[in-house]
């Protein structure tokens, strides 16, 4: 895919395990901000998604070497794109 | 002298705080909450040392009242040294909090500790730069295996010798000159934090500063937004993120400096999860998991509890033998006789290997496995999927399930979860269920209440979480790596909360017990079947009924037993019919807690609660009763 290309931004529940992903934009309040940024969860960086548990379960991603459950209301509150990029 | 452990969560601080603590370690409450932290006298070359373990919180700007608290009690304490628990095997994370404490200028020490850790992961820490790239004492710890430990706190009272904190490590220039603007206008004192850090929580829209100084210096608010308006033009951010960019910044920074980070191995321990939050056989492992637990909390608790139920009832006879029945010594001592038994004999056995258990699998870190695998279930009935702990734990012993609601972060979640978890059947209820609905009716009758319990739960939760909506959108949470246990850790941690209930539910328990019988002896069980008599009447059962089930607060199996003397029938099959058995059940499964849930509920969620979740529980086992009462009836013609 080129640079130049613009990437589709979907929420993050959309996305399906294994995927890297960049984080985009937090939509939602600012509650739920202040605690992922507290996470080393910020908009620009680079996400795994690891897992999600079934029936609409949590997500599992992994940011800065933790591992973090995101309940599906927060994982519809964070938009990412697909991306090629390293972990952090 | 007093020192304060503090880190973020999964650090291991908790860890270090119990390989120094000793046995006598107290808890306490902050100041008008019911958020608690743990304290120990250390003796270290002839001082004694106050150690405080404050809650885990990623950031001093905490976001749920407990991790508040930290920065609230930094701000009104004096603490002679702060000691900063690091996680070894992530640094740079770990240092944003770090640089926070080390903004609040008073003396500090770093702790790294899982070095241990950290080596397997090929990571090496540079601890000499980081300590002056940090300006502070930094030393390295296996918290686990007690390594360093006195080197530690060795240093630390040596630090206290310096009556000077550590220079802050300063943001960028033009952040920098706001705050030294806002500084210099600040002339009133916020507890004993220094002027800049006032100005940088400012900024930071700190509650706590914010009301401390709405009072004594009302002007300011106005000069702060004006400044916070120009960060956010000049930066394109708020104010609040862009200095937490800044600290993100400082720490990435030294993290590249001090750290050389290994390859990262797929581990043993990495391919866990592929098995316990696998979709399918997770949940089997859960299943599995949960089975082993309870299996081993009631052989343990049975295992006591019969010995020691035969050892006061060989008391009681030989205590009581010499006096006359009905007299009022009599009761008192057979009051009194009940509530040291029912502390000790019936909640004690339980509770001892509960909350052992419970310490075992937090220490390992399935916890929040659970939570993870349960949120999807639990946020149908609008809680999060950490309230599934109480829940389980509820079906042993309520005292336990409330306690532990503490996982919770919300205040709302845990009154929830607390109001659920007292429906739940515990092993006493169980015992009323059993001994009358299928002992008298069958094995299937008793199921069918069981299910009914659960279809109730559900529906309250439901009906409840519509009243009091939801004010976070859901699980956040770390999931931190399995670990072997460290038995110190578990067992310190089982005898602390064991003696919470110990020193505060159980003298309740003995003295509602004796006032129990002096009612008993004044001979008002008229007047206490007359007080419970609109709902006896209700529910279509015989008066008498009042008594039993006023004792069964007090424990609750005492309604069955006390049930036999009131109607005076040995056999209740020829005193009262199938559809009385099965309405007296179900009340009693949902109507009031037993006293020393009641205890624990007020120690926990305050005096409101225990009301509040009294009258509720009264209602519901009206209305359960009730449609219990109909369906039974049409149902059974008996």
């Amino acid at each position: 895919m080129k640079k130049t290309d613009q990437k589709p931004i979907f929420p993050l529940f959309e996305a399906r395990p294994g995927r890297l992903l960049r984080v985009m934009i937090f939509s939602g309040g600012s509650g739920i901000e202040h605690k992922l940024r507290q996470l080393g969860v910020k908009p620009g960086d680079c996400i795994e998604l690891l897992r999600r548990a079934p029936f609409d379960g949590p997500l599992l991603i992994r940011v800065r070497k933790r591992e973090i459950a995101l309940g599906i209301g927060v994982a519809a509150n964070i938009l990412v794109e697909a991306a090629e990029c390293d972990l952090p | 002298m007093r020192f304060a452990l503090i880190g973020q969560p999964n650090c291991g601080k908790s860890t270090l705080f119990n390989q120094v603590a000793g046995y006598k370690a107290e808890t306490g409450n902050f100041s008008g909450t019911t958020i608690t932290y743990t304290e120990t006298k250390v003796r270290l070359l002839g001082e004694v040392i106050q150690l405080v373990d404050l809650p885990g919180t990623y950031s001093l700007a905490g976001t749920n009242p407990v991790e508040r608290e930290v920065f609230n009690f930094l701000v009104s304490h004096p603490v002679d040294v702060i000691i900063n628990v690091l996680d070894a095997s992530r640094v740079s994370h770990g240092l944003e909090l770090s640089l926070e404490l080390i903004e609040l200028q008073r003396p500090i020490i770093v702790a790294l500790n899982m070095m241990d850790e950290a080596r397997r992961m090929g990571i090496i820490v540079d601890i000499q730069s980081l300590g002056k790239e940090l300006g502070v004492p930094v030393l390295p710890v296996v918290a686990s295996r007690g390594m360093g430990v006195r080197d530690l706190f060795m240093s630390a009272l040596l630090l206290t010798r310096k009556s000077q904190g550590p220079e802050r490590i300063e943001f960028s220039i033009d952040i920098e000159d706001i705050i030294q603007k806002i500084s210099d206008d600040i002339h009133s004192d916020v507890g004993l934090l220094p002027k800049t850090t006032i100005a940088i929580k400012l900024l930071e829209n700190d509650p706590t500063v914010i009301r401390s100084l709405q009072f004594t210096q009302p002007e300011l608010a106005a000069e702060v937004s004006v400044l916070q308006a120009e960060i956010l033009e000049k930066r394109g951010q708020q104010a609040v993120w862009v200095i937490s960019g800044e600290r993100h910044a400082i720490s990435t920074r030294l993290g590249k400096n001090v750290v050389q980070e290994g390859v990262r191995k797929i581990t043993f321990r990495d391919k866990l999860d592929d098995v316990f939050l696998h979709p399918v056989f997770g949940y089997f492992f859960l299943i599995l998991v949960l089975l082993v637990f309870f299996q081993f909390v009631y052989m343990f608790g049975s295992l006591l509890e019969i010995p020691l139920l035969n050892l006061f009832n060989l008391l009681e006879e030989i205590l009581l033998a010499p006096l006359v029945e009905g007299n009022l010594f009599y009761e008192i001592l057979y009051g009194l006789i009940q509530g040291i038994s029912g502390g000790l004999a019936i909640v004690l056995p339980y509770l001892m290997p509960f909350l052992f258990g419970l310490g075992l699998l937090e220490d390992i870190g399935y916890l929040p496995r659970v939570a993870f695998l349960m949120d999807a279930l639990m946020h149908r009935l609008g809680l999060h999927g950490k309230a599934i702990v109480p829940f389980i734990l509820g079906y042993g012993c309520n005292v336990p399930a409330i306690m532990s609601t503490r996982i919770m972060e919300d205040r709302r979640d845990r009154f929830l979860a607390a109001t659920l978890a007292t429906m739940v059947p515990c092993a006493a209820r169980l015992a009323v269920v059993f001994g009358l609905v299928a002992y008298y009716l069958g094995p299937n009758y008793a199921l069918i209440i069981y299910i009914f319990n659960l279809f109730v739960i559900a529906l309250t939760a439901k009906l409840l979480s519509r009243m009091l909506p939801e004010d976070s959108p859901g699980l956040i949470l770390e999931m931190p790596i399995y670990r072997l246990p460290t038995w110190r850790n578990v067992i310190h941690k089982t005898w602390f909360r064991l003696r919470e209930f110990i020193v505060e539910a159980w003298p309740a328990l003995i003295i509602g017990s004796i006032l129990l019988s002096i009612l008993t002896f004044l001979d008002w069980s008229y007047y206490l079947n007359l007080l419970v008599r609109p709902i006896s009447w209700l529910l279509g059962l015989p008066s008498e009924v009042g008594v039993p089930l006023i004792f069964g607060i007090l424990r609750k199996e005492l309604s069955m037993v006390m049930l036999r003397q009131a109607l005076g029938a040995e056999d209740l099959s020829t005193v009262i019919t199938s559809v009385q058995m099965i309405t007296f059940s179900v009340f009693v499964v949902f109507y009031i807690p037993c006293l020393a849930t009641l205890m624990v509920i007020k120690k926990e969620l305050g005096t409101q609660a225990v009301l509040i979740i009294s009258g509720l529980t009264v209602l519901i086992a009206t209305i359960s009763a009730l449609i219990a009462r109909f369906s039974a009836s049409i149902f059974m013609i008996s």
